[in-house]
């Protein structure tokens, strides 16, 4: 009686020491790549700045005194910092809604893409781009960065909720059902980006090509900053849902017993989830197998306890977007691949190789 | 103070899954529900639970209605065994038990030391960093007994606790099946209510205080193993022709089906 303590403070449920001491490592060293690979990105591209420099300039941004090249300034202000800032922030939001799907859908297999989400954020938005302009037009300037988002939103939650609806029947929730409803709304809302191309005129079949194969070019400030003013918090809003995910792993009854409230815990990380996907494909494109790829790599070194594995997966999955933005910048250059090429070209083969090992060890 | 179900009914479509249904599950005491399959065990065991919402009748837990209750601290007063757990993630078994703290605001360290005293007594302490999806069914079954122990550990201040468990000794050999009702006997000591789905009768005999008889979705009998262990009740029942004599050892009944 005595020893339980209502007052003492608590985030809920840990792990072994010694595990938690092996993923907290992780997540610094994760840091500490991401921070390497932030400042790679800012130094390679059509004009090679040395390292020193991105150091110095970035220093000082933070009140150190320092006096960097002029031109160096502005190429990496207006180009490469907002690009490589929107690099981190799809990266984390795609890993972090891709882990926290598995989870709500008890399903490692359930990638944002795979279910149709992104489909459904690029239905809305490609829609918005080819027949929404003139509506935009009449929204007051700091509105209309947001009105493309904010339809992708809409149209990743539709769909999201849609496949749930009906994988969901009195006997609960059927994975298959739900990765083959995924599949056909996926398949339904590509065509229904088919569709909408027709009525596309020249600049905007450009964007659309862009959509499909998904880049992280042409960010601006703004439209960066905007995106950041919803993906940040949603992760860190989805990452508060840790210990209950864990919990609801063993089972919805399960959760239940232990005081999860599993409808409104699921309902808010599907809304969440499809907030953060949504603003990524608005502003990126269709980018995937990150959000399958990265959370896998995590859980397999770290274990799937999701208080580490969502912050694990935030770093990795920006750090993984980085390098594969690299790559496509400088593969080819001057000529630039998509970035969604790359992160397929990488993700394919793993997916693939994920399916083999999991034929062959019945498990995970 | 009790966990108590009072003429409770449930339909799911056309079907009538329990039928003016009253339990109470006192602190301390330990309830076996038996009967054949599809009586209604389960799904009584689930109103219970909190699991469905559609039934009439009522239903409060320590002098309380029971949806007064909000869902974090009716887990520090009632815990679940359900029969079998789906979960495929790699958990550690440390972990899976480290989750029946989940309800609880206790402080990291004191949990820790809460599921290593439960480890040991389920005897599982040479386990726990085993990955879970790689035990034996009956491992597992043990494994969600200590979780749901962790769970119910110690008082909270919030009246008497209950512990609720579907056929927990399904999936466990001899041995197994004594241990883990001795530790639910155990739990009884210390003042938890029990209620258990159980299918042999001797077992049952050997641990319960009471047994009560579901078929065809409502109660039949109930009473103390001796009072209720008849060859006529148990033969209606179980459609079956049943024997009781007494046990050549202990003091009660022993059930032979023929």
């Amino acid at each position: 009686m005595t020893s339980y303590q209502k007052a003492s403070i608590s985030t809920g449920v840990s792990l072994s020491k010694g595990r938690a001491w092996k993923s907290q490592c992780w997540i610094i060293v994760l840091a500490i790549g991401l921070v390497f690979a932030f400042v790679m990105s800012l130094a390679t591209g059509a004009l090679s700045i040395p390292f020193a420099d991105v150091v110095s300039l970035l220093l000082s941004y933070l009140g150190f005194d320092n006096t960097p090249s002029l031109t160096t300034a502005q190429v990496i202000e207006s180009i490469r910092l907002p690009r490589a800032v929107l690099g981190l922030l799809v990266g984390s939001a795609l890993a972090v809604s891709g882990a926290t799907i598995q989870g709500v859908f008890r399903n490692p297999l359930a990638d944002p893409a795979l279910i149709g989400v992104s489909g459904g954020a690029a239905l809305a938005a490609v829609a918005v781009v080819v027949f929404g302009q003139s509506f935009i037009a009449y929204l007051p300037p700091w509105l209309q960065s947001y009105a493309l988002l904010f339809a992708a939103f809409i149209g990743s939650l539709v769909v999201t909720l849609l496949v749930a609806r009906i994988a969901t029947s009195s006997l609960g929730m059927s994975i298959s059902t739900l990765l083959l409803a995924g599949i056909a709304i996926g398949i339904i809302t590509m065509s229904g980006v088919g569709v909408i191309t027709y009525f596309a005129d020249d600049t905007q079949l450009r964007t659309l090509t862009f959509w499909q194969m998904g880049s992280l070019g042409g960010s601006t400030w703004g439209v960066v900053m905007a995106a950041a003013s919803l993906i940040v918090p949603a992760c860190l809003l989805m990452m508060r849902y840790s210990s209950r995910l864990n919990a609801m792993l063993l089972g919805e009854a399960e959760a239940g017993h232990l005081g999860v409230d599993v409808q409104s815990v699921r309902f808010h990380l599907i809304s969440l989830s499809a907030m953060a996907v949504g603003v990524a494909v608005a502003i990126s494109g269709m980018i995937g197998f990150v959000g399958l790829v990265i959370p896998h790599l995590v859980r397999m070194t770290l274990g799937p306890d999701h208080r580490y594995l969502l912050p694990a997966s935030a770093l990795a999955g920006a750090l993984f977007l980085l390098v594969a933005d690299m790559i496509a910048r400088t593969f080819l250059a001057p000529a630039e691949i998509p970035i969604g090429l790359v992160t397929a070209i990488i993700g394919g083969p793993f997916f693939i190789g994920l399916i083999i090992y999991r034929g062959q060890h019945g498990a995970l | 103070m009790k966990l108590s179900a009072t003429r409770i009914n449930l339909m799911v479509g056309t079907k009538r899954l329990l039928s003016d249904v009253s339990i109470d599950v006192q602190p301390g005491k330990m309830i076996a529900l038996m009967g054949p399959n599809g009586a209604g065990k389960s799904t009584l065991l689930k109103v219970l639970a909190g699991e469905y919402t559609g039934f009439s009748g009522e239903l409060s837990l320590n002098r309380e209605r029971y949806h007064h209750w909000n869902s974090a601290q009716r887990a520090r007063v009632l815990g679940v065994l359900p029969q079998q757990s789906s979960l495929n993630f790699p958990f550690s078994v440390e972990e899976v038990v480290l989750m029946g703290r989940l309800p609880h605001l206790t402080s990291t360290p004191h949990n820790m030391t809460v599921v290593s005293d439960v480890l040991e007594r389920v005897d599982l302490t040479h386990l726990a960093n085993q990955a879970y999806p790689s035990l034996s069914g009956g491992e597992k079954q043990r494994v969600h007994l200590a979780r749901v122990l962790a769970q119910l550990w110690e008082d909270t201040g919030l009246g008497p606790r209950y512990f609720l468990l579907d056929e927990p000794t399904s999936a466990l050999d001899l041995c197994h099946q004594h241990q883990v009702l001795r530790q639910v006997k155990e739990l009884t000591r210390q003042g938890v209510g029990v209620l258990a789905v159980l299918h042999d009768l001797n077992l049952a005999a050997s641990y319960a205080d009471e047994l009560v008889f579901m078929d065809q979705a409502s109660v039949q009998a109930k009473g103390q193993p001796q009072e209720v262990l008849q060859p006529a009740l148990l033969s209606r029942i179980y459609n079956t022709v049943v024997d009781v004599i007494p046990h050549p050892t202990q003091a009660r009944p022993l059930v032979i089906a023929s």
